[in-house]
């Protein structure tokens, strides 16, 4: 049976050209490094600054590490809810159309196996985490080296945003939609995916249930991180281990039918 | 030992969700390796369906259909299949994507094709059809007749073993028909390249296939035409090709026949 990486690539690389070319990306990545470059914490008076300006709400009574924390998770947050509508609009949906007939037909009559195929959907989506994470990371390298935060207190974010990705994307691969449903509940599948599930995690798992338990709730979701004491790294990791989970059963299910029934 | 047939409809009935009328009913027929086989019907009486089963979008609620020996199924991927048909973009049709450019996806599948170690002709029909000029365009920008065209590359540039011609010259602008005519042309004399060709003009359906089934209130039974064989000159062949373009031909055996036959087939033997 034929199973190349290398072919799965090439059925995503215009997906990635047309993220790579998205003004939207660029204006969001600009908004980031602008936003990273223009903060920094005034020694004299402890407070955060912005252009200039004072943020007391974010510097009152924290200390230098845990204010300008805190402000950096204030910026990706902004910056997060903007890439949920990129995510939805370069992401999801393109993910979720690849299931409609007349987009998948001419690659079922490829060279491509389907099994090819389902991986390369899976490759779409962890490429688009680990490339949205790696500009999070650079935004969180960016910020330690102008503002000389502490990097370890900057990563959360990062694996909120790899985590959330992941999550939906998993979420609307693992269930693949039947091939003639119709658009509009597809493009419920796609909103429920990337606005309410990872979100509406976090409510009753993450939010009111013991820590113990909430510790590990898969959810990802902006500007909870302080509300639950920047202990979000456990959460976000477990998005993003649900979410790879979720993605690992498309390729497996067309696998075994592969085996199954003899397809190679 | 009989060989397998390259399509097999094996007593099939379907019709679609909610709607009373049955698409086929009971619907048999077997298409060899080397065979031309047409289905002809009116508007509207489920030729395209036809499609939609062999290629499992749908499942018929009686009655097996076999591709190449085996059950289809939508998980099943059939590289050795070229489909010209209506590249439309609703949920349901068959088609092409509309999120890559037109060079994109011909680089894509031509790609695909030399790390697979197949032959294609994708880059010499990609100048007959005329699609370099729309290299850098959007495959969901295109018309009709140009989505037509790229299609008809993708489908016929790869020596399908089966090939599905669904009405597949409609639609084309009178510039680029003659091209497309030649690559549809060029196909069909590989003897073993098998055809499905769906239509509803009978003309050009006696161009191509050595038999033809009518579609007709979900029976699909075999025509049974009056015959003819001309033999004929290149040159002779040429005017006739011309004149059968025109229907002239048709028209001149209908006066020399009874008035009541009015479908037939005329085989052209070339000297």
């Amino acid at each position: 049976m034929k199973i190349d990486l290398v072919n799965a690539f090439y059925v995503i690389k215009h997906r990635l050209s047309r993220i790579l070319e998205s003004r939207l990306f660029w204006i969001i990545v600009g908004i980031g490094i602008i936003a990273v470059v223009f903060s920094g914490w005034d020694e004299n008076q402890k407070v955060i600054r912005v252009f200039g300006f004072p943020l007391e709400r974010f510097s009152l009574g924290k200390t230098k590490h845990e204010a300008l924390r805190v402000w950096f998770y204030e910026i990706i947050s902004l910056i997060w809810i903007a890439l949920i509508f990129f995510i939805y609009s370069k992401v999801i949906v393109p993910i979720n159309q690849s299931f409609v007939v007349s987009q998948s037909l001419w690659l079922r009559l490829s060279p491509l196996s389907n099994v090819e195929v389902a991986i390369s959907r899976v490759l779409f989506i962890v490429v688009v985490a680990f490339g949205l994470g790696c500009v999070v990371l650079a935004l969180a390298i960016l910020y330690m080296l102008l503002s000389g935060s502490n990097f370890y207190d900057l990563l959360i974010p990062v694996y909120g945003v790899i985590g959330y990705v992941l999550l939906s994307g998993g979420l609307v691969v693992a269930i693949p939609p039947l091939p003639t449903a119709d658009r509009v509940s597809k493009q419920i599948r796609t909103i429920a995916a990337t606005a309410f599930i990872p979100f509406l995690l976090y409510y009753p798992i993450g939010y009111n249930i013991s820590e113990a338990v909430s510790g590990f709730a898969p959810f990802a979701i902006p500007f909870v991180a302080e509300t639950i004491g920047f202990r979000a790294e456990r959460p976000f990791i477990s998005a993003g281990i649900t979410g790879l989970f979720l993605l690992l059963i498309h390729p497996v299910f067309a696998l075994l039918f592969t085996l199954k029934n003899k397809n190679y | 030992m009989e060989p397998i047939p390259v399509l097999e409809f094996d007593s099939v009935c379907f019709s679609y969700p909610h709607e009373k009328n049955r698409i086929l009913d009971e619907s048999s027929f077997r298409l060899y390796q080397g065979e031309r086989a047409g289905i002809i019907g009116d508007n509207g009486c489920g030729k395209s369906t036809i499609l939609k089963l062999m290629l499992a979008i749908y499942k018929p609620q009686k009655g097996k259909i076999n591709l190449f020996g085996k059950p289809v199924s939508w998980s099943n991927y059939y590289s050795n299949i070229g489909y010209v048909g209506d590249p439309g973009y609703n949920t349901e049709q068959l088609g092409l994507p509309d999120d890559i450019k037109v060079n994109e996806a011909l680089y894509l599948m031509a790609k695909l094709y030399d790390r697979c170690g197949k032959p294609h002709k994708i880059f010499d029909y990609e100048k007959k059809l005329g699609l370099t000029e729309l290299g850098k365009r959007n495959i969901g920008n295109l018309s009709t007749g140009e989505r037509k065209r790229l299609m008809m590359c993708l489908a016929l540039s790869k020596y399908p073993s089966l090939v599905i011609l669904d009405e597949p010259i409609d639609g084309l602008d009178a510039n680029i028909k003659p091209n497309a005519e030649q690559v549809i042309k060029e196909v069909i004399e590989d003897q073993s390249t098998t055809i499905l060709y769906i239509s509803h003009n009978r003309m050009d359906l006696d161009e191509v296939t050595h038999k033809l089934y009518r579609l007709y209130q979900g029976k699909l039974s075999l025509e049974s035409q009056p015959q003819f064989e001309v033999t004929v000159s290149d040159e002779q062949n040429k005017k006739l090709y011309d004149r059968r373009k025109t229907g002239q031909v048709q028209k001149i055996l209908h006066g020399l026949l009874d008035s009541e036959v009015s479908d037939f087939q005329i085989h052209i033997k070339r000297v």
